[in-house]
């Protein structure tokens, strides 16, 4: 039988490359998808943050206001907002920077003149934050809540309203 | 023709020199672009606890004391319409947004500084 002396490349080794490549391989898409993931998980938490921040400015830019029987009385009124001064505020007043954008709403119609366009459609990371809230654009009477609270008569004091904010980039 | 240096050590040298070569210049622009990115995250993360603090302030009118997260040669820089955050040549920013009626003392500290935060 022939001998094959200085032959370059035994079967074994060439096994073993490939073996070793596809293991580099796997390990390399490996490290690029979890590079690709914390990177998204970044974009998305820091769009939330936008987003929660934004809501929380604007439910606590007017509270609603009670009147002296209430306020004489020691109630405060937790979770209901005064909305009227919504249409004056900008982007800039609920903390949006200039590179994100905003679509945001009130009871589905538009409550922020700059936040009046929806083009999330495309985009790949969108925030949405919904808040449940009431609403009330006057002042409320202790005895008018109380007659809320005891439901003497339906009452009209205040309007589950949902606010929703959607950021992008 | 024993004790001769056979080729296909030759070869397998200057294969292993070479992969060497590549590997080691692959590691340092890694390594540089792992350093960069860690920078670049760094800046991002103290530029989100920053905003976080403030807008919780102008969202709810308290006082708060604030410790941004340290991190070497980091600055923080605001005024009425930005926040900045910078590190050498590197630097983040939230501009556009409207920080009048929020009082930051003092406007720019060093990451890691204790600074006051009142509406």
């Amino acid at each position: 039988m022939k001998t094959q002396k200085g032959q370059f490349f035994s079967i074994d080794f060439l096994i073993a490359m490939a073996i070793a490549v596809l293991a580099l391989g796997m390990l390399l898409h490996v490290y690029e998808l979890n590079t690709y993931e914390q990177k998204e998980a970044r974009i998305q938490n820091e769009l939330t943050l936008i987003a929660m921040n934004s809501s929380n400015i604007l439910l606590n830019t007017t509270k609603c206001e009670a009147g002296t029987s209430l306020t004489d009385k020691g109630y405060e009124l937790h979770g209901c907002t005064d909305t009227s001064s919504w249409s004056g505020l900008t982007k800039a007043n609920l903390m949006i920077p200039a590179e994100f954008d905003c679509y945001i709403t009130k009871g589905g119609s538009v409550a922020i003149d700059e936040c009046d366009i929806d083009d999330s459609a495309t985009k790949s990371n969108i925030a949405v934050i919904e808040r449940s809230f009431l609403e009330e654009n006057s002042n409320i009477s202790k005895s008018a809540y109380e007659q809320c609270l005891d439901n003497e008569v339906a009452c009209t004091l205040y309007a589950p309203t949902e606010l929703v904010v959607k950021i992008w980039k | 023709m024993k004790g001769q240096v056979s080729l296909d050590i030759l070869l397998a040298l200057v294969a292993a020199i070479i992969l060497f070569g590549i590997l080691t210049l692959h590691n340092e622009n890694l390594g540089t672009n792992i350093e960069e990115t860690n920078l670049q995250n760094n800046l991002q993360t103290i530029l989100l606890d920053t905003y976080s603090a403030i807008g919780t302030v102008k969202a709810y009118g308290v006082t708060t004391t604030y410790i941004s997260p340290a991190l070497d040669d980091c600055t923080v820089a605001t005024d009425n319409t930005s926040i900045t955050v910078t590190s050498g040549t590197e630097s983040k920013v939230y501009s556009g947004i409207d920080l009048s009626d929020v009082a930051i003392t003092p406007s720019g500290f060093i990451c890691g500084d204790i600074v006051n935060i009142s509406k």
